[in-house]
Order: C-alpha cells, then structure tokens, then sequence
C-alpha cells in the first residue's frame, strides 16, 4: 500500500496537475476550477476552427464552380439528341439555405454559350464551346440536361 | 536570464502561483492558429480548379471524330468549315481562350495547316510541352492516320484552351 502511494506520489510530482491536489488526495481537488475552464475553453476553441474547416469545404462558391465545370463538359462531351442526369441534391440544399429560388439555380445563357449556377448571391459562370441547343431543367434533386441541334451556325 | 524569460510564459504561468492560466500569450498563440487555418483554408478553397486540359481533350476529340469516319477524312480540307461541321460556336473562338490547329502530314511534308482561334497559343502550347507552367492555358495534342484523297495522311490536332470562368452577381443578369 504504502509502495503504491510513493509512485503514485512520484508520478504527481512531475504532473502538470500536481500543485493542485491537496493533502486528502481528493479528487474534486486534483484538478481545479481554473484549469477545468482553461481545458473546455480550448476545446471549444478548437471545435470551432475545426468545424469552420470542415464547413469550408461546403460553402456555396465550392459547388457553383464544380456544377459550372461538370456541366460544362458534360455538354461539350455529349452529342444532339442526348439528355443526361445529374444529381445536385447538395448544391439545391446550400441553394436553399442562401434563399436563392429554385428556378435561378442553374441556367444556361445560350447566346454567349454561359452555363451560370447561381446558389448564393454571387453566381459562378462558365463557357462550352459547342454550338448547341441546350436546355437545363430540375426534376426534384436532378438536373436534365437536354442537348439538341441549333439550326443557325456561324450567324453569331 | 532563463527565469526572467520563463516567467512570462504560459507554461510558467501554471506552474507560478500568481501565473493566469488564459494570459495575454496564450490568447495570442491561439489567434496565431486560428489565422494560420483560417488563412490556409480560405487559399485552398479559393483556388480554381483547372479543367482546361479535361476541356481541350475533349475538343481535340470532337474535331477527330467530326473530321475522320470509318478511318477516312471526310471533308474537302480547302472549303472545309470547322465551326459549321464540328458544331462549334465561333464566336468564342474570335474571344480569345480557346486555340485549334489542324495538320495534314504526308511523306513529312504539311499539305495542310490551319490555326483557329488565338493563334498566339501556338507557341505557348510548344513551350508548355517542354516546362511546366502556372498558366491556365492547357494543350493536348493528337495524332491520328487517316486516308485522304487516297492517300494515307497523318492528321494532327492541336487544342488549347486557356479559359477562367468568372463570378457573376445580381446585376449581371
């Protein structure tokens, strides 16, 4: 008994807590009031920057840049007469947390060959080189892209 | 020395009586942090992604299979429009980020050479085949044989694209 309270001892002597346990050994005491707020405040600390990381990854100009470029090349890799599904189910969700409408989400500017998506207050906006007629519509948490022929070349 | 210099530390600071433990030093070690990962994630996530080679292989690709058929080149190269048979919007072409070459080779001899687009991409795309670069602009070459005008030729495709997409606010539209 007595031998374990000495490396016990010998152990708190070295601790970082050690100048707070007093004679009893109680354990309300070994660690005090001060140092307990210290630690759940440095913890919180860290469980905001790291959650602020993590919800960097998820912020609205991340998925208008990587929807703009998907369908992008999903256009300039299709050929007239094919329609492809994408799913955007997390985009629309971030879009809906920002207010933006439904119908302003993804748009297609055929004139200057723009795909925009727009899921906060800036928008992002990309170009495709095909001379198509391309059409985007939402079908619940999909977005259809419709591809068709143009009938007018080279008048631009 | 060493003492005077410990005294004012954090760690000091728990093991000295009259030592706080949330000091000024600490508070700012803590803000040192928080900028270094909010700075660092801010940079990582504003980075734009590249897709410009991704695009300008899918180009070089759209022009072999508009040009070549059943391994024959279908058009008449001298009144061939790349726009109208390809279905490519030139407009876009006249703006500057987009760069298409088209060779014919035969016996090592050019029988046709063509620049579309930002001519002067040319040459940049010949030097980013030698170094690396933090340009934009990305290139792909292809090289396919085919037949024409009964001959066996080598048809060569140049792409580059050097486009940067844009943001776009409520007045845009």
């Amino acid at each position: 008994m007595k031998m374990k309270n000495t490396i016990k001892n010998k152990f708190f002597k070295h601790s970082y807590f050690s100048k707070n346990m007093n004679k009893k050994g109680e354990l309300g005491d070994i660690i005090g009031l001060k140092e307990t707020i210290f630690l759940i405040l440095n913890i919180i600390f860290f469980v905001i920057l790291l959650s602020f990381a993590y919800n960097a990854g998820s912020r609205a100009f991340v998925y208008e840049e990587s929807y703009a470029k998907q369908i992008v090349s999903i256009i300039d890799n299709s050929k007239p007469g094919m329609n492809i599904l994408l799913d955007v189910k997390e985009g629309l969700e971030v879009g809906k947390e920002n207010g933006i409408k439904l119908e302003d989400t993804f748009k297609i500017d055929d004139k200057e060959n723009k795909v925009m998506v727009r899921l906060s207050s800036n928008g992002y906006m990309y170009n495709y080189f095909s001379d198509y007629d391309v059409k985007l519509s939402l079908q619940d948490n999909l977005l259809l892209i419709s591809i068709g022929e143009k009938n007018i070349y080279n008048e631009k | 020395m060493k003492n005077k210099f410990f005294k004012h530390l954090y760690l000091n600071s728990n093991i000295n009586k009259k030592g706080e433990l949330l000091s000024v030093w600490w508070i700012f070690v803590l803000a040192v942090i928080a900028l270094g990962i909010v700075i660092g994630v801010s940079v990582y996530y504003s980075a734009e992604v590249n897709i410009n080679l991704v695009h300008a292989d899918i180009l070089g690709n759209r022009i072999a299979k508009c040009l070549i058929q059943d391994g024959k080149i279908l058009y008449d190269m001298e009144k061939y429009d790349f726009f109208k048979e390809c279905k490519i919007n030139k407009k876009l072409f006249n703006e500057g980020d987009f760069f298409v070459k088209i060779l014919i080779n035969y016996d090592d001899k050019i029988i046709y050479d063509k620049n579309y687009g930002n001519s002067a991409y040319e040459k940049d795309c010949q030097i980013l085949e030698k170094i690396s670069s933090k340009s934009n602009l990305r290139c792909v070459k292809k090289k396919e044989i085919a037949e024409y005008n009964d001959k066996e030729v080598v048809l060569e495709i140049i792409s580059g694209i050097n486009q940067e997409g844009g943001r776009i606010s409520l007045t845009n539209e």
